[in-house]
């Protein structure tokens, strides 16, 4: 495919007029198989490529983005975006498109995922939920597998190329009472045990039946990974040196700081086999490791390529994929640290309260556990949290063992451990 | 589009399948988006392809192409053949069913004055630039952000049953927002949530520009607002922030599909179960939410459905007892309903649709009441105006929503401005506690063209018009740890 996407974008720069023409390819080919109430309720396949040609008139841009077919019409584009570009206004923080570098190829597509058949997937969903019907358990879910190829391209001779496959198996288990929730990923279908990812969230629907109200307030918590994510990804968000450089975000006149717990390391690298990914950023930009957080420091802030030149800095890309270093310590370990406390699978719905202390609110949801003494209790109904990861990383008491989990808000692939966490703020309570 | 929808119903007819359908679509957008004096994008989008859905054995199959060609055609039909066969392999004693809908052969166009693809590009760029320009010329104002985005969908739908339907339907909508920083602080205001189907006259109805200082200054004035006191208070809340609280707390709990459990895996499920039909007193005597998919300018407003239903108008809940639900022809059939509401509404030709919230609005009450009049009869409590942070558990009962300016109320009269305010209730209280609407003077249909919903999420659009309404007895507190 790189050579079809280089070919592609090769054609429409040779055929440009513009000072600068840039190329973006992604090609989407995914089955998903969706389910609900133990039976397939949508299955469905789509293979789409989006071509999207930006073109570049002195500081003057345009852009048209279209599904990419065999009869592409060139010429009409290149003079659509160049209207376009003609008729928008010179843009004062223009910088000219990313220069050659030197990008590797990357290939994590394996054939076995992305050709997976749509009975294979029947097959272990029937073994599911016949199980589920023994135990008179409801399970819904998504089941896909994917190839996902990413071509930038550009008039500097800039050519930046990504594939991978991904299939992943999420789903929720229910009882009357209580529910129990599991995902997880793998690029290569053979690595994904869907069978297992179903067992553990019956488990936690089972632990979690017939749960007892208390009240809200403050809790010590064990964060499992998949709730880390999310709720880490918010803060992650407002990371950019543009928004402190402000004054809007949290991190204004904090580089350098320390401002977390000094056990606290996070940093992305798209060669780290925890959690590979994308070499480049949007622009085509090679992305290398970056700390951001070392020894509960401030390293650094993420800097787009205008933001980094106004400021004399280097850019950084956008952290895509984020690792927080993790223990050996499992989520038993840390559970046995607790006195009295909570156990969280997993939040719900998080949003922005206030972007400047970063407060964010959100629900747990599919297993919230009393502990008490070092062990779980029993099950809880579900809580409403008004709180800061600012907060909560300047207040951990221990550090577990991490996974590479993709979470609901973030979307992306994160490395994060379970957190043990000192008085978490939840502010109200729910009727389940 | 229409020759190889007939096409379609040709060869899917020699299949031994029990129903098929196909959407052919081509999707033009328009997306202006400014930050600062940076035009940070100028795109535009055209998408081409077709979606073909087939039932088997009582069971569902989806494929799609952007190939738009017979042969494709016929390609993609065996390949939703195969999918839907693999899907009948797990259905235990489950067939799907499709609640009936007549036959329909017709065309439906959004009414327009000014096609938004004819206006200059221009004219669009000049008009985002003079809105950031004068908000940054307001003191204290450090970023803005405005944006247009204006679409057109030409889509024909054919099924097996008959039905031949062609639909273009266009889309506008623009707003922008101020971001001011000082006094040890930063804050945002919005001119916020106007999209509806219409053309370009919609935006330029909307008062853009004549809104950019106001705005601006508002964001302003937050900065140096106080926070609220904590604790249980009155709400007068805005149509456009009702909107939100409608949607989140009725829109996706009368959603019967998620009612029904096949959301339980992400958007979540319902607190409003079969069993309380007809008898839940979901609010006060005063709550009338009504669904109209024929409203004009409503961004559900499309005809017919995504599986060919046609549109139509009806109570979800009258004077506060929970009457009927949003429905698709398969979820409809489940409750042995006579039909499908006309709720299933996919994002592209390549997706599945899925049951969508309609056009549902909080009707206005019949006495002559204005906001003043709601404030008036408020000792102590807040006004909130605009969307702000929103969140809402899976069952949809306990939420929290902030807004995007708030107004301190004493002794019945709207006196300062206040900050970070948030509240929280569950649903069937809060609805409980509404005792004053105004009437249709101050109705507005304000929408969303952001829902997201189903797995990989679909974004869908639908208006959720309301008047201003009261709320007593609710937990305030202050959204800033």
């Amino acid at each position: 495919m790189m050579e079809k996407f280089k070919n592609v974008a090769k054609k429409i720069i040779d055929s440009s007029k513009a000072d600068h023409t840039e190329i973006f390819l992604y090609r989407v080919k995914e089955d998903n198989t969706r389910f609900g109430e133990s039976r397939i309720t949508q299955n469905m396949a789509k293979d789409i490529t989006y071509l999207t040609i930006k073109v570049h008139s002195g500081k003057k841009t345009g852009a048209v983005q279209v599904t990419l077919s065999e009869d592409l019409k060139i010429g009409e584009l290149l003079s659509r975006a160049m209207d376009i570009a003609k008729s928008s206004v010179e843009d004062p923080e223009y910088v000219p498109p990313v220069e050659k570098q030197d990008i590797p190829v990357i290939s994590r597509a394996f054939r076995e995922t992305e050709e997976l058949p749509p009975h294979k997937k029947a097959e272990v969903l029937k073994e599911i939920f016949e199980d589920a019907k023994k135990k008179n358990l409801k399970v819904a879910g998504l089941f896909t597998n994917g190839l996902y190829q990413y071509g930038v391209f550009n008039s500097n001779g800039l050519e930046a190329y990504y594939e991978t496959t991904m299939a992943s198996f999420s789903n929720t288990v229910q009882t009357e009472s209580s529910s129990g929730y599991a995902r997880d990923q793998a690029e290569d279908v053979r690595n994904l045990m869907p069978k297992e990812i179903y067992h553990t969230a019956r488990e936690k629907a089972l632990m979690g039946q017939n749960p007892r109200d208390l009240e809200p307030g403050q809790y010590d918590v064990v964060l499992e990974p998949l709730a880390v994510a999310d709720f880490l990804a918010f803060m992650l968000w407002t990371m950019d040196a543009r928004g402190a450089d402000e004054g809007i975000t949290y991190f204004s006149g904090k580089l350098g700081q320390k401002i977390f717990d000094e056990r606290v390391n996070m940093y992305s690298d798209p060669m780290s086999p925890l959690n590979p990914s994308i070499p480049f950023d949007g622009d085509g930009l090679l992305l290398r490791r970056v700390d951001w957080i070392k020894h509960g420091v401030l390293e650094n802030l993420y800097y787009d390529r205008y933001w980094a030149m106004k400021q004399n800095k280097k850019p950084t890309g956008r952290p895509f994929a984020v690792i927080f270093e993790d223990t050996q310590k499992s989520v038993g370990d840390l559970i046995k640290q607790v006195e009295k406390g909570l156990l969280v699978t997993r939040f719900w719905y998080i949003r922005f309260v206030d972007r400047k202390s970063i407060t964010i609110t959100g629900m747990t949801r599919d297993g919230l556990f009393y502990i008490e003494n070092g062990e779980i209790k029993y099950p809880v109904k579900n809580f409403r949290f008004n709180e800061s990861p600012a907060r909560v990383l300047a207040n951990l008491i221990d550090i577990g063992k991490g996974k590479r989990v993709v979470g609901e808000e973030a979307s992306i692939a994160m490395y994060m451990p379970a957190l043990l966490v000192k008085d978490f703020n939840f502010s109200s309570k729910t009727e389940f | 589009m229409k020759e190889l929808a007939q096409f379609f119903q040709d060869v899917a007819k020699r299949e031994n399948i029990e129903y098929a359908d196909i959407r052919i679509g081509r999707y033009r957008i328009r997306d202006l988006f400014f930050q600062d004096l940076s035009p940070k994008a100028i795109v535009d989008e055209e998408k081409f392809g077709f979606g073909i859905r087939v039932l088997y054995d009582g069971a569902w199959g989806f494929a799609s192409s952007t190939k738009v060609t017979k042969e494709e055609i016929e390609t993609v039909l065996k390949r939703a053949i195969e999918i839907a066969k693999a899907s009948s392999m797990v259905r235990g004693d489950y067939r799907v069913k499709l609640a009936p809908e007549p036959v329909h052969v017709d065309r439906y166009i959004t009414p327009i004055e000014i096609d938004p693809f004819s206006v200059p590009i221009e004219e669009q760029i000049d008009l985002l630039y003079r809105v950031n320009d004068t908000m940054l010329k307001v003191k204290g104002i450090v970023k803005t952000f405005s944006h247009m985005e204006l679409r057109r969908r030409d889509q024909v739908f054919a099924s097996t049953e008959g039905s031949l339907i062609e639909t273009i339907i266009f889309t506008s909508n623009a707003g922008y927002t101020a971001f001011a920083v000082g006094n040890n602080d930063s804050q945002s205001r919005s001119f916020q949530d106007y999209p509806l189907n219409k053309g370009y006259e919609h935006i330029k109805n909307l008062g853009l520009l004549e809104n950019a200082e106001r705005i601006a200054n508002e964001a302003v004035m937050k900065l140096y607002a106080d926070e609220p006191d904590e604790g249980i208070m009155d709400l007068v809340l805005d149509p456009a922030h009702l909107s939100l609280t409608i949607h989140e707390s009725v829109g996706h709990p009368t959603e019967l599909d998620r009612v029904l459990g096949y959301e339980a895996n992400y958007a979540g499920r319902s607190f409003a179960t079969p069993e309380k039909l007809g008898n839940f007193k979901y609010g006060s005597p005063l709550v009338n939410f009504v669904a109209d998919n024929i409203l004009p300018g409503g961004l559900a407003t499309t005809g017919y459905d995504d599986e060919g239903v046609e549109c139509q108008k009806w109570y979800i809940i009258k004077e506060g007892i929970l009457v009927d639900y949003s429905s698709t022809r398969e979820v409809a059939s489940i409750l042995g309903f006579p039909r499908s509401r006309g709720s299933a509404r996919a994002d592209s030709f390549a997706s599945f649709p899925i049951n969508r919230i309609p056009n549902l609005s909080l009707m206005p009450g019949n006495e002559p009441v204005t906001p003043e009049d709601l404030i008036a009869g408020v000792k102590r409590g807040i006004y909130i105006e605009g969307r702000g942070s929103f969140s809402i558990d899976q069952m949809r009962l306990n939420f929290q929503f902030g807004g995007d300016m708030f107004y301190e109320i004493k002794d019945g009269k709207k006196g300062r401005v206040l900050k970070n305010v948030i509240y929280q209730s569950i649903t069937p209280q809060f609805w409980n506690s509404m005792d004053g609407v105004t009437d249709e003077r101050f109705w507005e249909p304000r929408g969303f063209v952001t829902c997201g919903k189903g797995e990989p999420t679909q974004i869908a659009q639908m208006t959720n018009g309301a008047p201003y309404a009261r709320f007593r007895n609710i937990k305030v507190g202050r959204g800033r740890r």
